[in-house]
C-alpha cells in the first residue's frame, strides 16, 4: 500500500513539472526524468534564497502572522474512524427517531458507505432511502451504482422509490444496470399495459429484452393481439374474449378455430368459449355441430375435450332442450355417472333406458308412476315396458 | 390473569395522540381527510371531539374540490406519494391564482413522514408552505381478541416491494401495546421482517422505556410467509367467507343489494346474531337463519295479541331490541345471499381441488382441474391464481413445462396483463419453479435455495400434522381439511406434552429464534407481520376455548386470498 502511494505521489509531482508538454505520455515522462532532477531543481531555489535577508528581519512578527494564516484546526480536521462511526451512528439515530439531522457534512466516500451500512442495520426503510437519496445526489453514477449492486436491500428501496415517482426510464436503466434484465423487461411491460395507446413500442422493446424463448413468445402473441384490437378501450381483451366476440359476430366455428390457432389457444379453452357463447345465443344447433361427429357408421361420436358432466351442466343451466341433453348424456360411457347426471337434469329417457338395461321392470313401473301422464317420457316408458325383446328379471 | 379492560386503552391513546396534534394548532381549522382513513378514524374519534378542538368543516381529499381558504387547513392523509401529490396540486393551484397566507397548511402523515414525501414537497415547490406532522393510531380492536393496525397496503409494500419503511411504525405500535400489557418473558421470532421489527422494538425499549415483564406469557412474531396456505385456501366459517367474498374493511361490511342500495354494517358493534354465527360453518349458518327468522316472527306475532297494559311495557322495553335484532338479521341474510350468489356454484369445486392438493394427490389431475375451472369461467382471475399458488405451495412447485403451460392458458383466459403478475408471484416465492436446467448451469446457490423452499410445505405438513387432522378443533376454520400452522405452533408451545428442549429443537427447524423459553404459558400474544386471516382468527378462537388459554392476535392488517393476489398485480 505504502509503496503504491509513494509511486502515486512521485508520478503526480512529475506531472506537475512537465506541463510544457501535455501530450507526452506518462510512461515516457517517468523514464526521461531521473529522480535526482527533483533535488537539483529545489536545491537551486534554496541557493537563491540563502543570499537574501531573512524574512523576520524585514517584517515585524504581527504582520508576518497575518500573512501566514494559521490553518484552523476545524477545517480539514481528520476524524478517527471511531469518531466518524460515532457521528454516523447518531445521525442515523436521528433519522430513525424523526429528529433533525444533516447529511451534508459526510463528504468522504468512506463516511457515505458507513452511513448506508448503519441505515441498513436499523432495518428502517425510510432511513435507508434517506441515505440512498443522499448518495445519488452526491456521488457520480458509476460509484452510486456500484454501491447499489453491493447492497441489494438499498437497491430495492431505490427501485421502489423510482417506481413510486413513476420515473420509468431511470427505473428501467437502474434495473438493467443491476443485472435485473427480467425485472426491467417486466417493468416496461407493466407500464405498456397501463398505457394501451402507445404500448406497442414498449412491447417491442420488451420482446428484445426478453432472453427467455417462452417470454418472447408471450410478448409476440400480445403484440399480435393488440394489432387485432382497436385500441380505444383502456383494458386489453383476452384471447378468449376475442374468440368469443368473433363467435358472436360471425357464428362460424371454423373462423373461430382459425383465430384460436393463431394464438395456440388450447382446445379445451376454445371449446368452452364457443360452448358458453352459443349458450348465450341459445344456438343449440351449433353446439351439436361442434361436439357431435358422426362416425362412418353414422353413429354419434363425441368430439370434445371438455369434461362431459360440466358441459351438460352448463347446457342445462342455459336452458338447452331436453332432447339435446339426452343426446349428449348418451355419449357418457360410465353408466353410473350417466345415470346420476340424467337424474339431476331430469332426462327421463336415459333413466328409463337404464332400467331396461338392468332388466328392472318393477323399478321402471315405480318410476313411470312418478312421471307426468301423457308426456313423451311417459309414453316412452310404456313402450319399453311393453317391448317383447326385453327379458325382465322381475 | 389478563384484564380485558386494558384493551380499552388503545383507542384512548390513539384519540389523545390525534387531539394533541390539534391542540398544537390552535384556532379554527378545516380538516381534509383521505377517504381511506375515515373508517379507521371513526373507531377512536368522533365529530364532537374534533369540533371541541376547533375543527370547522371536514372534507374528503380529492382533486376536484379545493378546500384551501384563508383559514388554517389540516390535511390528514396516509403517507403515499399519490395522496400527497394531490395536496401539492391543490396548493399550487391556489398559488397560481393568488398568494397563500403564511402558516395555514398543515399535513398530518399517517403513520409517518417519509423522505420520499418530503422530497416531493420540495420538488413541487410547496415545502415552505406546509408544516408536517406525524400521527399513527395504535392497534384497532376488531372484536374478540383481534387487534389490527389496519395499515393500508402493508403486504404489498413490505413483502412485494420490499420497502421497509412501514416496519418502524409497527415496532412503535408494539412498543405502546407492550407498555400497556407488559412484555412476555418468552419470545419466538420467525421470518426476515419479524426479525427486523423485533430489532426496532428493542430500539424503542432502549430509547423510550421498558415495560414490566409478564412471566406466564409468550410473544410470537411471525412473517406472513410462515403459512400461506391459510390465506390461499377457501375458508369455511361465516366471518371468514364474508371477508373473502364481500370484504370486511376496518370491521365494516358494505353490501350492494339487488335494488342498487348499499347497506353498511359495523361488525364491531354489539350484535347478538353475529356473535352467534361468526365462527359457525357457513352451511350451518344458512339453516340458522330459518329458525332465527321464525323466532323473531313469533315475537312480533305475539306482540299483536298483547293486552293494552302489556303493550306499553312491550313497546318501551322489548320492541326496540326486537327491531334491532330484525334489522341485524336482515343484513346478515342479505350478506349470506350475496356470498352464496358469488361462490355457490363453485364452492364445492374449489373445496374439492384444494383438499386434493393438500393431500398431495395426483398433480396432473390437479392441474387438469384448475384448467377446467378456468375454461368454464368458474371463478375470477384472483380465485384461479390462488389455486395456482396453492398448487405450487403444496405440491413442491411447478416444473418449467407445467408452469409455462398453465401460465399461457391463464393469460389467454384472463388477459396478457397478468404476465407481469406471474413474475411478481415467482419473485415472492408464491409460485416456485423447480428449475431442471439449473443443474446444468451449475448454479449451486440457486439449487440449494430452491430445494429449501421446495418440500418446505409438505415437510411442515407432516411434522406439524396440519393437513390430515379433521378431528382437530382448529380445522373447522377450513371445513376439516387444514389446521392453520400458527395455531398449531401456539398449541405446541402451550401444551406441555413435549419437553422444553424438543420444542426448541422443533422450532429451530422452522428457523425460529426462541428467547427464554418457559413452560406454563397461559397467554400468548401473536403478531403476524403481513396480515392475519379471519379463518386463522376463528381457528385461534377454537384453540383458546379448547385449551383454556388466552390468545391475543395482533396484526399489521387483515389479509385474505384476494388481497394477497391483488397485492401482486
Amino acid at each position: 500500500m505504502n509503496a503504491t502511494d509513494d509511486e502515486y505521489w512521485n508520478e503526480k509531482s512529475f506531472e506537475g513539472f512537465s506541463f510544457e508538454d501535455e501530450e507526452k505520455d506518462l510512461n515516457s515522462t517517468i523514464k526521461k526524468i531521473p529522480p535526482e532532477c527533483e533535488g537539483i531543481q529545489i536545491g537551486s531555489t534554496k541557493t537563491k534564497l540563502e543570499n537574501i535577508e531573512s524574512l523576520d528581519t524585514i517584517l515585524p512578527k504581527e504582520i508576518l502572522d497575518k500573512i501566514f494564516i494559521k490553518r484552523s484546526s476545524e477545517i480539514n480536521k481528520t476524524c478517527t474512524t471511531q469518531e466518524k462511526q460515532k457521528n454516523v451512528k447518531s445521525t442515523i439515530e436521528n433519522i430513525v427517531m424523526s429528529c433533525t439531522y444533516t447529511l451534508e457534512s459526510f463528504q468522504s466516500l468512506e463516511e457515505k458507505i458507513m452511513l448506508l451500512q448503519e441505515a441498513l442495520y436499523t432495518e428502517d426503510g425510510n432511513a435507508i432511502l434517506t441515505v440512498v437519496i443522499f448518495l445519488t445526489n452526491t456521488l457520480k453514477k458509476s460509484i452510486f451504482h456500484r454501491i447499489l449492486r453491493d447492497n441489494p436491500v438499498a437497491a430495492s428501496h431505490y427501485v421502489h422509490y423510482l417506481y413510486s415517482k413513476q420515473c420509468i426510464n431511470e427505473l428501467v436503466d437502474t434495473l438493467e444496470m443491476l443485472g435485473r434484465t427480467k425485472d426491467a423487461m417486466m417493468m416496461l411491460f407493466k407500464f405498456g399495459c397501463r398505457n394501451p395507446q402507445n404500448c406497442l413500442q414498449r412491447f417491442n422493446v420488451c420482446a428484445n429484452l426478453a432472453d427467455d424463448q417462452y417470454d418472447k413468445q408471450i410478448i409476440s402473441q400480445l403484440i399480435n393481439l393488440v394489432g387485432k384490437y382497436d385500441m380505444k378501450c383502456t383494458q386489453f381483451a383476452s384471447v378468449v374474449t376475442l374468440v368469443s366476440d368473433k363467435c358472436k359476430e360471425h357464428q362460424n366455428i371454423n373462423s373461430c378455430r382459425m383465430l384460436a390457432n393463431e394464438f395456440n389457444l388450447s382446445s379445451k379453452q376454445l371449446e368452452a368459449t364457443l360452448l358458453i357463447t352459443f349458450c348465450q345465443l341459445q344456438n343449440w344447433l351449433h353446439v351439436d355441430d361442434m361436439f357431435v361427429n358422426k362416425n362412418w357408421l353414422g353413429k354419434d361420436k363425441l368430439a370434445l375435450s371438455l369434461p362431459i358432466g360440466e358441459t351438460v351442466k352448463l347446457l342445462h343451466h342455459n336452458g338447452a332442450p331436453s332432447s339435446s341433453l339426452t343426446r349428449y348424456l348418451k355419449l357418457i360411457k360410465d353408466s353410473d355417472e350417466r345415470l346420476e347426471l340424467a337424474k339431476k337434469f331430469n332426462c327421463h329417457h336415459i333413466i328409463i333406458d337404464d332400467f331396461s338395461s338392468k332388466k328392472d321392470r318393477r323399478g321402471l313401473l315405480v318410476y313411470k308412476s312418478m312421471l307426468q301422464k301423457q308426456t313423451e317420457s311417459y309414453f316412452y316408458a310404456d313402450t319399453i315396458l311393453k317391448s317383447p325383446n326385453i327379458k325382465w328379471k322381475n | 390473569m389478563f384484564d380485558k379492560k386494558l384493551l380499552n386503552a388503545f383507542p384512548q391513546i390513539s384519540h389523545t395522540n390525534l387531539i394533541n396534534i390539534l391542540k398544537d394548532l390552535p384556532g379554527p381549522k378545516d380538516l381534509v381527510v383521505e377517504h381511506l382513513l375515515f373508517k379507521p378514524l371513526e373507531i377512536f374519534i368522533d365529530m364532537k371531539s374534533l369540533r371541541l378542538y376547533g375543527v370547522d368543516k371536514v372534507y374528503k381529499l380529492q382533486e376536484s374540490i379545493n378546500p384551501i381558504t384563508n383559514q388554517q387547513c389540516i390535511f390528514l392523509v396516509s403517507s403515499n406519494l399519490a395522496a400527497t401529490k394531490i395536496i401539492c396540486d391543490l396548493i399550487n393551484s391556489c398559488l397560481s391564482i393568488s398568494s397563500l397566507a403564511k402558516d395555514i397548511i398543515k399535513v398530518i402523515l399517517v403513520p409517518r413522514s417519509l423522505i420520499a414525501i418530503e422530497k416531493q414537497f420540495e420538488e413541487e415547490g410547496v415545502f415552505g408552505y406546509v408544516e408536517i406532522f406525524e400521527f399513527q393510531w395504535d392497534f384497532l380492536h376488531l372484536g374478540d381478541s383481534l387487534l389490527s393496525l389496519e395499515l393500508i397496503d402493508f403486504y404489498k409494500n413490505v413483502f412485494v416491494n420490499e420497502n421497509q419503511s412501514l416496519l418502524l411504525p409497527v415496532a412503535k405500535a408494539l412498543w405502546t401495546a407492550f407498555m400497556v400489557l407488559g412484555f412476555p418473558k418468552t419470545v419466538c421470532i420467525n421470518g426476515k421482517f419479524s426479525t427486523a421489527v423485533y430489532k426496532l422494538l428493542n430500539r424503542y425499549f432502549k430509547e423510550k422505556g421498558k415495560p414490566k415483564i409478564n412471566n406466564e406469557s409468550c410473544f410470537c412474531i411471525l412473517d406472513r410467509d410462515f403459512d400461506y396456505a391459510s390465506v390461499l385456501l377457501t375458508p369455511c366459517t361465516y366471518a371468514s367467507l364474508l371477508d373473502q367474498v364481500v370484504g370486511i374493511q376496518n370491521g365494516i361490511v358494505e353490501i350492494k343489494k339487488n335494488d342498487g342500495t348499499i347497506s353498511i354494517k359495523n361488525l364491531c358493534n354489539p350484535d347478538e346474531t353475529y356473535e352467534y354465527v361468526k365462527y359457525k360453518q357457513f352451511g350451518d349458518v344458512l339453516n340458522y337463519w330459518k329458525s332465527k327468522s321464525k323466532e323473531l316472527q313469533d315475537k312480533l306475532e305475539k306482540s299483536k295479541k298483547l293486552q293494552l297494559d302489556e303493550m306499553k311495557q312491550y313497546v318501551t322495553q322489548e320492541l326496540q331490541n326486537v327491531l334491532i335484532a330484525k334489522k341485524n338479521l336482515t343484513f346478515h341474510i342479505d350478506a349470506s345471499e350475496l356470498v352464496s350468489k358469488v361462490i355457490g356454484d363453485t364452492f364445492i369445486d374449489y373445496i374439492t381441488i384444494e383438499k386434493n392438493m393438500l393431500e398431495n394427490r395426483n398433480r396432473k389431475e390437479n392441474l387438469n382441474s384448475i384448467e377446467d375451472l378456468m375454461a368454464f369461467g368458474k371463478g375470477s382471475a384472483s380465485n384461479v391464481l390462488q389455486l395456482i399458488c396453492l398448487f405450487s405451495l403444496t405440491q413442491d412447485g411447478f416444473t418449467s413445462i407445467e408452469l409455462n403451460n398453465i401460465k399461457i392458458k391463464f393469460l389467454h383466459q384472463f388477459g396478457f396483463q397478468y404476465f407481469e403478475t406471474f413474475h411478481v408471484l415467482e419473485k415472492s416465492n408464491l409460485i416456485i419453479k423447480q428449475d431442471n436446467n439449473s443443474i446444468l448451469h451449475s448454479n449451486l446457490n440457486k439449487i440449494i435455495s430452491i430445494n429449501k423452499t421446495k418440500q418446505m410445505m409438505q415437510n411442515m405438513m407432516q411434522k406439524l400434522r396440519i393437513a390430515d387432522d379433521s378431528e382437530h378443533c382448529m380445522s373447522a376454520a377450513f371445513g376439516g381439511s387444514y389446521v392453520p400452522a400458527i395455531g398449531k405452533l401456539i398449541e405446541i408451545i402451550c401444551k406441555e406434552e413435549m419437553p422444553e428442549e424438543e420444542i426448541i429443537k422443533l422450532l429451530s427447524n422452522y428457523s425460529f429464534q426462541v428467547n427464554d423459553f418457559k413452560t406454563g404459558i397461559k397467554s400468548v400474544y401473536v403478531m403476524v407481520i403481513g396480515g392475519i386471516t379471519y379463518a386463522e382468527q376463528a381457528a385461534l378462537h377454537f384453540l383458546e376455548k379448547s385449551m383454556n388459554i388466552k390468545i391475543f392476535i395482533f396484526s399489521t392488517n387483515i389479509i385474505n386470498g384476494n388481497i394477497l393476489i391483488n397485492s401482486c398485480l
